[in-house]
């Protein structure tokens, strides 16, 4: 499944706080190119907090995070006041953290992922909504492309955000817990979509909760609990007793 | 009809409209911000403003009066942003502010009645507002204040509508979230000092609120939201200036309000009636 063996996330010696709390401590790993990867780890453990450290949503307080695109790679470091690494990332957010009441159709929120690429005060244009058209129709929900989102369910949401990230059109996507209260039909379409994004080229990190289906679904496991307890391909960790490991408190 | 060709009538109705205006709109962004009462909090604390302003230079000028009115709402705001940084409830340091700064108003404004000073007088139509008092001058600032909201939110359209709908997502799509935050901040402080002459403290936050909530029972879009609540917001403020003149001494900001009460009522009467309806035929 891989394309081919180029690092293009590397993090190193990563420690997260809050106030005083370490949350994540000396987590190192490197991730593959075009590889589908899942993060496990007990409630608590700091998955979400990995994530948000990659995006520079939480402040390094020591580590460095590498990210390494075709033309160039770019740094984030412990101390530093904020990196830029977000700016090559698509994050696919957990969907109870935004107001689902909000009044807005499918499309409007697709069309947000353009904003990056708009910059200041222009609008997105044709060719802008010709992606979020395609971005919907690739997730199967361009006949809700007028709907308020309100009328959505679970899984309904955790498409249109997967559409919005598609349309970002990243090398990396980091989704937290995308088939959390989603049924199993949705959970295949996601799944499906996943893995067309990863023969793309693209590289996939995603929380992940039932370990029953991580041998289906993913490449590798990085299992995390307040730090890095191991990380492989999935056939060795699955069984093995890094998994018992990481789950004993 | 004659009324409507008054030159007082007019200033006040041209005033009025232009509150309501930039009322629904900067107020639609706060209601989707849930934050509904923090106009009603900002209002609550111009009072201190008012009266200091009255007190450090004696005189009953309405630039320096709205000054000291911006001054308290800005501190307010501050410690109400900063507080629910700091882990306190919203709702609990927007009830603990308002109450303060309100009372600390009601104190200063007893002190001021209590002076022999015949400027004093007229300083607590701050509290219900007083549109009759309206000038030319005052249509200006109004003018320019509210074009300059209006221009602003129409320009930082894309910024604000991902900043309140997904702030994270605003934040990684690059956008400056806290300076567009800002701008929504110091709109609303703005709308709030230039209409609380007119509608008064107590009042001012059912016209940043009512608009938004009338606009809210028929559609699903921010933008078509944003220009019902900012027609209905200067419908209701006409009809409430036009209701209240023709009546004689009818207090125009009360009247506004009872309009806007009405007005949401029946958006909510009929907007639940047309999707009855459609349930029922389909």
């Amino acid at each position: 499944m891989m394309s081919d063996s180029k690092c293009i996330l590397k993090v190193d010696h990563l420690s997260v706080a809050y106030d005083d709390t370490v949350v994540l401590k000396d987590v190192s790993f490197q991730i593959e190119k075009g590889t589908m990867t899942a993060i496990v780890g007990p409630n608590g453990a700091g998955k979400s907090t990995l994530i948000k450290a990659v995006l520079g949503l939480v402040p390094l307080v020591e580590g460095t995070i590498d990210l390494t695109l075709d033309t160039k790679t770019v740094s984030a470091y412990g101390g530093a006041k904020s990196n830029s690494i977000y700016n090559h990332i698509a994050y696919v957010p957990q969907t109870s953290t935004v107001d689902w009441d909000y009044p807005i159709t499918v499309f409007e929120v697709v069309l947000m992922g353009t904003y990056r690429r708009l910059g200041w005060f222009r609008r997105p244009g044709k060719r802008e909504r010709d992606e979020a058209t395609k971005a919907l129709q690739t997730v199967g929900m361009l006949d809700y492309a007028e709907r308020s989102i309100s009328q959505l369910s679970g899984g309904q949401q955790q498409r249109v955000f997967l559409a919005r990230a598609l349309v970002e059109d990243q090398e990396v996507y980091l989704l937290d817990e995308p088939f959390k209260g989603i049924d199993k039909t949705t959970e295949s379409v996601l799944v499906k979509i996943m893995k067309e994004m990863q023969s793309a080229g693209k590289t996939l990190l995603i929380v992940h909760h039932n370990l029953q289906t991580l041998e289906v679904y993913f490449d590798q496991v990085l299992c995390v609990n307040r730090r890095l307890v191991g990380m492989g391909p999935v056939r060795d960790i699955v069984g093995s007793h890094i998994l018992d490991e990481t789950y004993s408190y | 009809m004659e009324l409507l060709q008054q030159y007082t009538f007019q200033i006040v109705a041209l005033g009025t409209v232009m509150l309501g205006l930039v009322c629904g709109v900067i107020g639609t962004f706060a209601v989707l911000r849930q934050e509904s009462l923090l106009g009603d909090g900002v209002a609550h604390s111009t009072l201190p403003g008012v009266v200091a302003g009255f007190l450090l230079t004696g005189v009953k000028d309405t630039t320096v009066l709205l000054l000291g009115a911006i001054c308290t709402a800005c501190l307010s705001e501050w410690i109400m942003h900063k507080t629910s940084q700091k882990g306190v409830r919203f709702d609990a340091a927007l009830a603990t502010i308002l109450a303060a700064f309100f009372g600390f108003g009601t104190v200063l404004l007893t002190r001021v009645q209590s002076m022999e000073n015949a400027g004093q007088a007229g300083l607590n139509t701050f509290i219900f507002g007083q549109a009759v008092t309206m000038m030319q001058s005052d249509i200006w600032v109004m003018a320019i204040c509210g074009t300059c909201i209006v221009g602003g939110v129409i320009i930082l359209w894309k910024e604000l509508s991902l900043t309140v709908f997904d702030p994270i997502e605003a934040q990684l799509m690059g956008i400056p979230v806290s300076k567009v935050r800002f701008f929504y901040r110091a709109a609303l402080v703005v709308t709030i000092v230039i209409g609380i002459r007119t509608v008064g403290v107590i009042l001012i936050s059912s016209l940043l609120i009512g608009p938004a909530m009338i606009g809210r029972q028929w559609t699903h879009s921010l933008r078509t939201l944003v220009i019902i609540a900012a027609i209905s917001g200067s419908a209701v403020a006409f009809t409430g200036t036009f209701v209240s003149a023709l009546w004689g001494n009818l207090p125009t900001g009360p009247i506004i309000i009872i309009v806007m009460t009405g007005m949401i009522l029946l958006s909510l009467v009929l907007a639940n009636g047309k999707r009855l309806v459609r349930r029922c035929v389909g």
